[in-house]
């Protein structure tokens, strides 16, 4: 028991800011990270004596996943009586920039949100983990359990839908102007 | 494989795309929140361990809690309330009608070399008799001959048999008819017939105290049920199957 609270403080310490990055990588509202991260180390914490020792980044991801995946259910329901304002990445503070860096950060995050939230949950995850927070293929391929080239295929369809998507962005936006 | 934002290169959608990725940046530490959550944690740990997984169900846990409930109330209602109402619907007399009567047995020979089987028995109506509910049906068991309806009872029963009574006959007649036990049948009998001087089954019950008599050999028993048969019913129903006893040497 006392070694595995031991193995459950040290996963805890090494992995958490990984399964913050994965929950942004989800599109999981900043509003409800700290609930889903509290969640989801729960489930960690009961499932430990039952994991097999391999692959402890995609026993991880796969347990945020699902636990996203639960909690957008509840939201659903939830959001039937009450309506709630979620608050994305954007409004996190990002040190001490100008109001107007702050303003057009926020802007871009709200635009690149959108764009992410057209994409397939696959490759969505597989190109926020790459590109943004900066997952090596052989990280991705061990987290999402799949082989290399599984990866490189999904990065390379998620960046022609990326590309498709700001481009169709830019010709709504010139059309408005 | 290179990462996107660093490829400036290409049509102007595609710098764009890179110039929007290269404004994203990835998501910060957050020291604090992994204070919070780590608190959190650890309040809960002991809750969360070893907490039965029906527990976190309140809902799952209140309609086990309602079916258990309602499960109990019912049998209670059915004990207290159906169960005596569906023992006191009325229940058709037994009959015993004897075979004798319509076909009285003329074997005196098989009668020296069987006691018991020659006997000239009265077929007994069941149907109501098995109604008793703690006596089963016994297997093996003879069912009646039809009843002969020209020969109706001068008296009828006092009153509908209690399922004790029934059970009380049966058993003498079980003891009688298939454990061949006449001696334990006699006392059966005697008890019902001491007992119950008016009982609704005391009818059928001479008729199988005269007939038990006759299986174990004791004559003297024989007349005297088959007289207090005689007085007691004389136009009933086994008045010739106690008349023909009576005469018996």
């Amino acid at each position: 028991m006392r070694f595995r609270d031991a193995q459950f403080r040290e996963i805890y310490e090494n992995w958490f800011e990984h399964i913050l990055k994965w929950l942004y990588a989800f599109g999981v509202p900043s509003s409800d990270t700290e609930d889903l991260a509290q969640e989801i180390f729960l489930v960690v914490r009961r499932k430990l004596s039952r994991f097999d020792g391999t692959n402890l980044a995609g026993w991880l991801y796969r347990i945020t996943q699902l636990t996203v995946r639960d909690h957008r259910r509840r939201s659903w329901f939830k959001n039937l009586v009450v309506r709630r304002r979620e608050i994305d990445m954007s409004e996190l503070s990002h040190g001490g920039e100008s109001p107007e860096r702050r303003y057009e950060q926020r802007e871009n995050r709200r635009i690149f949100q959108e764009l992410m939230d057209k994409m397939s949950e696959k490759r969505r995850t597989t190109f926020v983990l790459f590109e943004v927070e900066g997952y090596s293929g052989q990280e991705i391929a061990e987290m999402h359990d799949v082989p290399l080239g599984t990866v490189w295929t999904r990065l390379h369809h998620a960046r022609k839908d990326f590309r498709r998507l700001v481009k169709s962005r830019r010709r709504e936006e010139q059309k408005s102007q | 494989m290179t990462p996107m934002r660093e490829d400036g290169s290409g049509d102007p959608d595609s710098r764009a795309a890179s110039e929007l990725l290269r404004q994203m940046s990835p998501t910060p530490p957050e020291p604090e929140m992994k204070r919070r959550v780590w608190a959190a944690l650890s309040r809960t740990e002991t809750r969360a361990v070893g907490v039965p997984h029906l527990l976190r169900w309140p809902v799952v846990a209140s309609a086990m809690a309602i079916l258990l409930v309602a499960g109990t109330a019912g049998a209670v209602i059915a004990r207290r309330f159906i169960a005596p109402m569906l023992h006191r619907a009325p229940i058709a007399t037994p009959v015993v009608a004897p075979a004798a009567v319509a076909a009285p047995r003329k074997a005196p020979a098989r009668r020296a070399a069987e006691p018991v089987v020659a006997v000239a028995e009265p077929a007994v109506d069941l149907s109501a008799v098995e109604a008793a509910p703690a006596v089963r049906q016994p297997r093996g068991m003879r069912r009646s001959a039809p009843i002969d309806r020209t020969v109706r009872p001068a008296e009828a029963p006092a009153a509908t048999p209690s399922p004790r009574e029934r059970a009380e006959v049966l058993d003498a007649m079980i003891a009688l008819r298939r454990d061949h036990d006449a001696a334990r049948a006699g006392q059966l009998l005697d008890r019902y017939l001491a007992a119950r001087p008016r009982g609704a089954l005391r009818e059928e019950a001479l008729a199988l105290a005269i007939e038990a008599a006759d299986a174990r050999g004791d004559k003297a028993s024989v007349s005297r049920w088959a007289r207090t048969y005689q007085s007691d019913y004389p136009a009933g129903r086994f008045a010739t199957f106690a008349r023909s006893h009576l005469t018996t040497p």
